[in-house]
């Protein structure tokens, strides 16, 4: 017999089935099923690998997509019968406009092997134009089942044909399934803790009035013709409610323990929210998005920390949460009143309107609410020059951010409209004597400069030196500025460094430092 | 002070090593904690195997020490220019793995038998890496797989799985 020589050893092979498995999960479909066709024993591997995940991704011909239906389904049937258990079931077909009624054939087949495998999640998104797919009854009884995704199908079901005893999550998506359907399938969910309903155009009321275990909810139903959500979940801590028609009334108040609540492109008025929020006293999260009907609004929470409205159209804004930490605003100038006693994040992106009269000084009376609690302050104004503050107003202005620490700044445009020596110099003009200092934009790639700055002191005026800044006590940022220490780097739009510049300029060697460190920023327009 | 454990090979080398870095294996854990390791912990895996995973371990350990320490101030530079260290670390790691397969394998074995989850998935990963895309013949050569399909056989899988292929 012939010696093998230890390097022709196949130990790949002599591996556990389990690390195959491992590999396998690394795997595209397509490399799975070609390392089936090595040998023997990697065809077995194959054979009993749990997860069954198939994609229509590459299958271009409509030809392949019968023949790889067809192979599931014979793949699924010998599994079957060895009495091999499935994981996971995932399918992603597109059909278009093809329809064969075997199509369905098969998948229910599929399906059924499925859950007589003891199936724990079942993921499928299909795409047919012409018919939509039911879902075979055997779904419904799955009792091993945690996971159920259903994308573009439909269901039908009596409360009794519901046995969903290990439900933990489930999704529908462009389903058609009406009131009493969804009613019937919840009710045999006892275990249900995450429901996710998205554009299910057959819904007109949705209410789940006692879904025990229920902690995350979410529905997302632009365009139908929902008129009612009612949900009244003790353990609810996380609702997103997401682009409702107009007329939908919304009741989440019987949701007492809720801590995460985002609102989006909802029709909601200033009442609805402040009674909302009165119910809701464990609120920890909020995010109002583009709810454009609300013009005033007004939060008192001792338990709210983290605070984002984006793109209201609000006029008035009045906060009082102690304990806020982060808070996130887009949208125009407002009145702003709180009592926050210190932010860790805070970002502002203030737009100002074509003929906003007095926007200068309706921002630097907005921004300067923030000073005390503020040591981050994250600035955007779109359009980018509203940022640069004319000189008469600096000279008459108090600047806003007298003791905030570190102020980043990013352009909205992906060209400078301005030398950015301008720009610097407002930003120096708002917050006086920041510690750290930066200023992102976008031109073909990331630029970032970040600076370092350190002061002589003292920082306020003395008298005897001249004081360009004539009525305010704060020595400008040229008269004492001491030591800079600047990167700037430049990146890919995904984040990966491409080069990186460190300038440091120093009072003691640079002579007239300010004049140096606008001439490093001068070759930049 | 940190806790030394002593580790004996089964080929009875004895590896010192810090409880911290050697408690990520949940294997070894559990022994410590069934107090059945007094003395040396004798492990069914070689010197030469044990050797490279304790360096896998060191390097995990050091990078959750640092992000510990780390403050907020300056915290992104810090963790890009850490990334970049651990990437380039981890590609000479997989770059050695790749050369000497032999070491791959045995490496494979023992993070499963130490029940070292992060060390089993990267390594399971590196061999998907070697894997993908690849035709059924490379593969066959890079690991020495016999094929032992009749022709018959063959032909009946080619067939079979030909969808999956289509341009």
């Amino acid at each position: 017999m012939k010696r093998r020589r230890i390097d022709e050893v196949d130990r790949i092979s002599a591996l556990p089935e389990s690390l195959l498995h491992h590999i396998l999960s690394f795997l595209s479909l397509e490399d799975r099923i070609r390392t089936s066709m090595l040998s023997k024993r990697w065809k077995q591997v194959w054979h009993t690998y749990p997860n069954l995940e198939f994609s229509y991704t590459i299958f271009n011909d409509v030809n392949c997509r019968r023949l790889m239906l067809k192979y599931l389904e014979r793949t699924m049937r010998k599994r079957h019968i060895d009495m091999i258990s499935t994981l996971k079931f995932a399918l992603r077909v597109d059909m278009g406009f093809l329809y064969h009624p075997k199509f369905e054939t098969y998948i229910s087949r599929c399906l059924c092997y499925a859950v007589a495998s003891n199936v724990k999640e079942i993921k499928l998104e299909l795409l047919f134009y012409l018919k939509l797919y039911t879902l075979p009854p055997v779904v419904f009884s799955a009792k091993s089942l945690v996971a159920l995704e259903l994308q573009g199908c439909k269901l039908e079901c009596f409360r009794s044909d519901v046995e969903l005893s290990s439900l933990r999550k489930m999704s529908l998506s462009r389903v058609d399934v009406n009131d009493q359907v969804l009613e019937n399938l919840i009710a045999g969910c006892p275990l249900i803790e995450h429901l996710n309903i998205n554009a299910c155009d057959g819904l007109k009321n949705l209410e789940l009035s006692s879904p025990g275990k229920l902690q995350i909810f979410k529905v997302y139903n632009e365009g139908s013709e929902l008129g009612r959500v009612y949900i009244n979940g003790v353990n609810v801590h996380t609702a997103d409610i997401l682009m409702l028609p107009e007329s939908c009334e919304i009741n989440i108040t019987s949701c007492k323990n809720l801590k995460c609540l985002n609102l989006f492109t909802l029709s909601i008025t200033d009442e609805w929210l402040r009674n909302v929020l009165s119910e809701l006293p464990r609120l920890e999260y909020l995010d109002i998005t583009r709810c454009t009907k609300l013009r005033s609004i007004n939060i008192s929470s001792q338990c709210l920390k983290n605070l984002v409205i984006w793109i209201c159209r609000l006029a008035k804004l009045k906060i009082d949460t102690p304990n806020l930490c982060i808070f996130k605003y887009k949208g125009n100038t407002i009145s702003f009143a709180s009592n926050v006693l210190a932010l860790s994040e805070t970002l502002l992106q203030l737009y100002c309107g074509d003929d906003d009269s007095g926007w200068f000084m309706k921002m630097i009376e907005l921004i300067a609410k923030f000073s005390q609690f503020a040591q981050d302050l994250d600035l955007q104004v779109n359009p980018d020059e509203a940022v640069i503050i004319p000189g008469e107003l600096r000279k008459t202005l108090q600047p806003p951010l007298t003791s905030g620490k570190h102020l980043k700044h990013k352009l909205c445009h992906s060209y400078l409209r301005f030398p950015l020596r301008e720009l610097l110099d407002s930003l120096l003009w708002i917050s006086p004597h920041p510690e750290t200092l930066s200023i992102a934009y976008q031109y073909s790639c990331w630029n970032k400069f970040t600076l370092k700055l350190s002061y002589k002191a003292p920082l306020v005026y003395e008298g005897g030196i001249p004081r360009c800044c004539k009525s305010h006590p704060l020595l400008c940022w040229k008269r004492c500025i001491k030591k800079v220490e600047m990167e700037h780097t430049v990146m890919t739009l995904h984040g990966q460094i491409i080069d990186v510049k460190s300038y440091s300029i120093d009072s003691v060697k640079d002579g007239n430092m300010v004049e140096k460190l606008f001439r490093i920023f001068g070759h930049r327009r | 002070m940190a806790i030394m454990y002593a580790l004996k090979s089964s080929d009875n080398e004895i590896f010192e090593v810090e409880q911290k870095v050697i408690e990520q294996s949940e294997t070894i854990k559990k022994m410590i904690e069934d107090g059945a390791a007094t003395g040396e912990i004798p492990l069914q895996v070689s010197s030469k195997t044990l050797a490279k995973v304790l360096e896998w371990c060191k390097q995990r350990q050091h990078k959750t020490v640092e992000n510990e320490n780390d403050d907020n101030k300056g915290k992104r530079k810090k963790e890009r220019d850490e990334d970049d260290d651990i990437k380039e670390w981890e590609n000479k790691f997989s770059d050695e793995l790749k050369a000497d397969k032999d070491v791959l394998f045995d490496l494979l074995l023992a993070s499963n038998y130490l029940d070292l989850p992060a060390l089993l998935s990267f390594l399971c990963q590196l061999v998907a890496d070697m894997v993908a895309g690849k035709m059924p013949e490379e593969i066959r050569r890079m690991f020495n797989i016999e094929n032992d399909f009749t022709p018959e056989e063959e032909k009946a899988i080619t067939a079979e799985h030909g969808w999956a292929f289509q341009p």
